[in-house]
């Protein structure tokens, strides 16, 4: 009966896969934003600068427009999985005073 | 009397760093812009600097992002090598035999747009930490 309650096909472990994979693409914003700017010049100057980041160029430009929105999205994700997460472990707290 | 043993059962270590990990990455996302306001301000400070200790006047800094050997964000300097304008200034203490002085070869209308766009970028990182801590909150809550 327990393996219901906590097992691999139960509502509580579904929640907790979301939560984890919210908290990965959550990760991976991070990161992104974090590297968002490759120096700290717009105007490019000369071979030096180009040869300097050559390779983080060609690294996939961050469009923080679209990072923040995503962040947004994650986070009330989050927030939306954990309140369900305490939800259905408040409903088996009272399932299990009520008959005990 | 000794107790029985409890069957042991397999135990997945979830690392705690990880959970963290967003706010570490956002701090380190900061601390690179940190630099860069610095790196700019010495710019800005510096854009009438005619002499300096090298010879010559000041050259434009730029701070540039690398990674290091294990992932983590590097910031370096590279110095732009390009000419500075001349102004004829004969009077001048730095002006040059035909009397032209060179001046650093940095304009502040663009070391401004780049501080802009360097809080933005910092302010992003910190809404990216507001966004870990409250998600943080919420699962300490469940």
């Amino acid at each position: 009966m327990l393996k219901g309650i906590f097992g691999s096909n139960s509502l509580t472990h579904l929640i907790r896969g979301g939560l984890e994979e919210t908290s990965a693409s959550h990760r991976v914003i991070a990161s992104r934003v974090a590297g968002a700017l490759n120096s700290s010049s717009s105007v490019d100057f000369a071979d030096t600068l180009n040869q300097k980041t050559a390779a983080s160029k060609q690294q996939v430009e961050a469009d923080l427009q679209r990072d923040m929105t995503e962040l947004a999205d994650t986070t009330i994700r989050y927030e939306a999985d954990s309140k369900l997460l305490q939800q259905a472990y408040a409903r088996l707290r009272t399932a299990i005073s009520d008959h005990a | 009397m000794t107790m029985p043993r409890l069957p042991g059962f397999p135990i997945t270590p979830r690392p705690v760093r990880q959970l963290m990990g967003p706010l570490g990455t956002a701090a380190r996302g900061m601390s690179v812009q940190q630099r860069f306001l610095e790196i700019i301000s010495e710019n800005i400070a510096n854009a009438e600097t005619t002499r300096t200790a090298e010879g010559g006047a000041y050259r434009r800094e730029v701070g540039v992002v690398g990674t290091d050997a294990s992932g983590q964000l590097t910031t370096s300097i590279v110095q732009d090598k390009s000419p500075g304008r001349l102004e004829y200034d004969p009077g001048h203490p730095d002006a040059n035999a035909n009397g032209f002085v060179e001046y650093p070869n940095l304009d502040i209308s663009s070391e401004l747009v780049d501080m802009m766009i360097v809080r933005r970028v910092h302010e992003a990182n910190a809404s990216v930490f507001q966004a870990a801590k409250s998600m943080l909150r919420s699962a300490l809550e469940i």
